[in-house]
This record gives C-alpha cells, structure tokens and sequence, in this order.
C-alpha cells in the first residue's frame, strides 16, 4: 500500500494558493450575519509615481469580530489600514466606518477608534506619563485612567521616564496601551507586537485577547502565532489583492492545513487487523509500521486503545500540524520565486 | 477649544524639553537686547523684538511642525479625533506663545538697559510696533513655517523656502539701520497690521485646504 503523506511542519502544504478563488471572499455578514461596521469596497490606491498599493480590495469587518490582515511586505497592509483611519483617500471605491466615508469622519465617531500605526506614535520628549496623559486627554476619558492603563500594561515603574530612553520593546507596548486606553469599540493594530521581545509579546497577546472581547478588532501582523490566538477571522492580501479570507478553520481547510498523527508501532499487524483499523478509522499504513491519522483528537486516542486492546505495542503517536504559519511561508516563498 | 488646549500643553512641555534649543533661543534673546540697547540705545527696540520672535518662530515650528513628519508621529495626530487645520493652529499658537514670550524678554531687557543707563523710554509707536505688528506678523511666519514644514520633504527644500526669513533676520543684525527703517515702516498705525491679519487668515485658510492624504504622504 502506498504511503499517503499530508504536509505536516516539515513539508510546505503542496496547495496552490492561486486557486483560493474569489468563491471564499464571502462577506462576515453573509458568514456570521454581522452588520458591518467598516467596508471596503473595490478600493484601489495608487501612489503619485503610479505605485498601485491596494488593486480593487473588497473587505467587510463585522460587529464583535476580529480580523487579522496577513500578508508579506509590500502587500498594502499598511495602505489598508491608513485608508480605514481617514488617513489616505482612495483613488477608486469607498472605504466606510459604521456607513460613513472613513476619509471624512466625524470627530465624535473617530472617537469609537484606537488605532496603533506602524509608527507608534510616541513622543519621545514627553515621559510615558505625560504620553499616555495626552492622548486621555485628546480622547476627553479623564486622566485618571492614566495609572491603571499604566499598569495593566507594565509600564508603572517606567511612568517617569522619557519615551525616548525606552527600549523599542517598551516603546511597542506604549503604543498598544495609548491605542487601547480609551476602550474604543474598534481597534485598529498595525504590527502590535514587533521590536516585542518573547516574553513581552506573548503579554500583548494575552492583553489583546483580554482586552479585545467585545471589541472589533482589525489587526495587521506578520506574526501569525499573534493572529492565529486572537484574530476569528483572518484575510490574505497579496500584491494589493485579498487573495483568501475566512474563519481561521475556514482558511486553514481552503489551504490543505491539516492535522496529523502518526503512530509507530511494534511487531506484526495481521492483515484481517489493518483492514478493520484501515475501514474503522480511515488510517493508511507507511513501509516501516507508521499509522497516519488524520482526524479528530478523539479518534487517535480510539485507535490507540483499539490498538492494545488487540495485542499491538503501541512506541509513540506524534502529532504535527501545518499551520497558518507553513502557509503563509509558502505564499511569501512563492512571491519571492516570482 | 479642548483639542487646541490638548495640543498647547503637549507642545509647552516639548519646548522646555528641547534643552538645548530653549537654552541658545533665552541666549541669542538676551545677548541681542542687550547688545543693541547698549549699541544704540532704544533705536534698535525693533530688531530686539523681531529677532527673538523669527528666531524662536523658526526653532519653534521646527520642533512642532518638522519633528512630527521626520519622526512620524504626524499620521496619529492626523488620525485623531481632531481636523487638521485644529491641529496645525494649535501648534502655531503654541509657537507663537514661546516666540511671543521671548520677545516680551528681549524688549524687556533692551528697555531696561536703555532706561538704567541713559534714561530713555521708548515711543508709543515703538511699543506699538514691538508688541502688536511684529508678534502679528510672527503668527504670519509661524504659520508659513508650519505649512513648509509639513509639506515639503527633504531639508534642501526646507532651507531653500525659509531663506528668506534667516536674511530678514541676519539683516536685522548685521544691518541694524536697515532693520530700524523697516521698523518706521511697520510702526504705521493701520497698515500693517492689517495686512498681517490678513496674511494669517489667508495662510490658515490654505492650512485648512491641505488634505490629510498628502501630509500621510509626506510623513511617511
């Protein structure tokens, strides 16, 4: 019998992403029936110097929902996310907030928005006090939030310290406190945890995933373990196009990301035994005695059991995954190559 | 109002910062009021009141308008719950308020020095043209500044359209009789400032027609 191999960690999914037709591109209120609260429609930007960044985008981000905008350098993330915060105009299409031109918004609904730009924002003459005071203030939510923001986001023993002899990581998370201090209902993160050593980014992530429930979230990140822990949904964008987007479930399908187990046993299975496992768990057996199962957690531990229960030594069951990550490798591999 | 306040004491806390620039801004302001009153008198309040006041215009919007855009802050300025010509009248006025107060100083100083050692006041007309024309016609450069500034990428362009205010000032110093009849021609009553009044609203006009997407563009 032929070994049946699925991409796992050390093999690139072996999908072309070229076939993650527009058929995905569904709308989240098509998906979840959310009403959307920032729209994108046909949206292109080109630069003077004719620099297309963004070539016809489509994108909706619905009530109580997290998006995560993946995608390599170049891509328009940025273009994207500037064109959400009224900061460029689209050359063609529209871009809206909550139904309005996001380019004219009113004051009081920018009021709705935190955003944290790829520049952060920091003043580096003021200290990270006076900072985070002068965004409550511009915001009007009463300075005396500024302690407890200061300390949820670690920053209270740094309160006195100039912005400017911060490290970069400090620096980071003082923008993602700045950007999330007003409780806004949407937020808006352009690459929240780069210049984020480990340990501090695996902190934001767990703030943002604290702090963002109950929040719209659109974030933008080449981190796809961020992604991945905080984001439901999750939209490529290559070369100025949306190239996929769905649920992280729903992309991981369309891209042939996949779960494997592969369980290595010892001595002889009868071929009466392999033909029931083969029929009763889907498993396909490799040339030096590896079961490989791909299905849910529950069937590894059936199979397992079922195994022993039929007198065969079970050595070990590994499991491998391909994740977002091996795919959004492969498409920056593939962009390369080009 | 809230957001020009907001903006007024990030700015007042910036400058005082800026060690080095508020240093050689109090400096130049003192030597030069002093210098020309011991020179010549209270003929000179003039120059001692539009030094300080295109010095600390020139310094001042460099460090509102120009550090904004090379360190790229600007675009979450621009971002926020405030219009950009909010914005830049808030730093203008910030500007004007540091500038304004250095002049006061340089006056004071060129004043005193004049009335200790030779007993002269100056003229009303003086006074006048010290504490009403110039500063009016320093909210003018100040805005002109802050529209260069947030414009124009690159330093070469910066120097080259700033130019024209250094010779004014560099004039006004090494050419002080130069300075003093321009002095004659701006302590005219109505005129000036006049004229100044409405060379600040016009440049805020043009402040309030620069679109957010070209000043992304240049900050970015």
């Amino acid at each position: 019998m032929a070994a049946y191999v699925i991409p796992c960690n050390t093999q690139r999914p072996a999908v072309s992403l070229e076939i993650l037709d527009l058929a995905t591109m569904r709308s989240s209120e098509e998906v979840f029936g959310m009403a959307p609260v920032a729209e994108f429609q046909a949206v292109r930007k080109v630069y003077p110097g004719r620099t297309e960044a963004l070539k016809g985008v489509d994108l909706v981000v619905g009530e109580g929902e997290s998006l995560g905008l993946i995608g390599p350098n170049g891509a328009g993330k940025t273009t994207l996310v500037r064109l959400l915060l009224g900061l460029l105009k689209p050359t063609s299409g529209s871009v809206k907030l909550w139904e309005r031109d996001a380019y004219a918004l009113p004051v009081d609904l920018k009021r709705g928005i935190g955003f944290l730009l790829e520049e952060t924002g920091v003043y580096e003459n003021l200290t990270v006090e006076e900072n985070l005071l002068f965004w409550a203030k511009l915001y009007d939510i009463g300075e005396e939030r500024v302690p407890e923001v200061l300390s949820t986001w670690g920053l209270l023993d740094k309160r006195k310290a100039l912005a400017r002899t911060l490290s970069a990581g400090m620096k980071q998370r003082l923008g993602v406190a700045k950007a999330l201090m007003h409780e806004a209902p949407f937020a808006v993160l352009d690459e929240p945890t780069s210049n984020l050593d480990p340990e501090a980014r695996r902190d934001v992530v767990d703030l943002l995933q604290d702090r963002g429930k109950g929040r719209i979230l659109l974030i933008s990140s080449h981190n796809l373990f961020d992604i991945e822990r905080v984001c439901t949904r999750v939209a490529l964008l290559r070369r100025g196009a949306i190239t996929a987007q769905g649920t992280m479930e729903d992309l991981k399908k369309q891209l042939g990301v996949k779960r494997e187990v592969r369980i290595r046993v010892s001595g002889e299975i009868s071929g009466d035994l392999e033909r029931r496992i083969v029929d009763r768990f889907g498993v396909t057996r490799t040339a030096d005695n590896e079961l490989i199962l791909v299905d849910e957690a529950t069937a590894t531990r059936d199979l397992v059991r079922y195994l022993v229960e039929h007198g065969v030594d079970v050595e070990r069951a590994e499991e491998s995954r391909v994740t977002l990550e091996d795919v959004y490798t492969q498409m920056v591999e593939e962009d390369e190559a080009e | 109002m809230k957001a020009i306040r907001v903006i007024l004491w990030k700015e007042t806390r910036t400058f005082f910062r800026d060690r080095l620039r508020f240093v050689a801004l109090i400096l130049i302001t003192l030597f030069f009021g002093a210098y020309f009153a011991a020179r010549y008198g209270l003929l000179l309040l003039v120059p001692t009141a539009l030094v300080p006041m295109l010095a600390g215009a020139y310094a001042m919007s460099q460090a509102a308008f120009y550090n904004e855009v090379t360190r790229k802050t600007l675009p979450n300025l621009l971002a926020s719950p405030m219009s950009p010509e909010t914005l830049l009248l808030g730093k203008s006025l910030a500007v004007f308020l540091f500038s304004y107060a250095l002049e006061l100083i340089g006056v004071t100083v060129c004043v005193g020095f004049s009335w200790f050692r030779l007993g002269e006041l100056p003229t009303l007309a003086a006074v006048y043209t010290a504490l009403v024309v110039i500063p009016i016609w320093g909210f003018v450069s100040i805005e002109f500044f802050g529209l260069i500034f947030t414009l124009v990428r690159g330093t070469v362009g910066v120097w080259l359209l700033t130019a024209p205010l250094y010779i004014a000032v560099l004039l006004s110093v090494l050419r002080p009789t130069l300075a003093s009849k321009l002095g004659n021609v701006l302590s005219s009553l109505w005129l000036p400032p006049v004229a100044g009044l409405g060379a600040a609203a016009l440049l805020y006009a043009l402040m309030a027609r620069i679109s957010k997407d070209r000043m992304t563009r240049v900050a970015s």
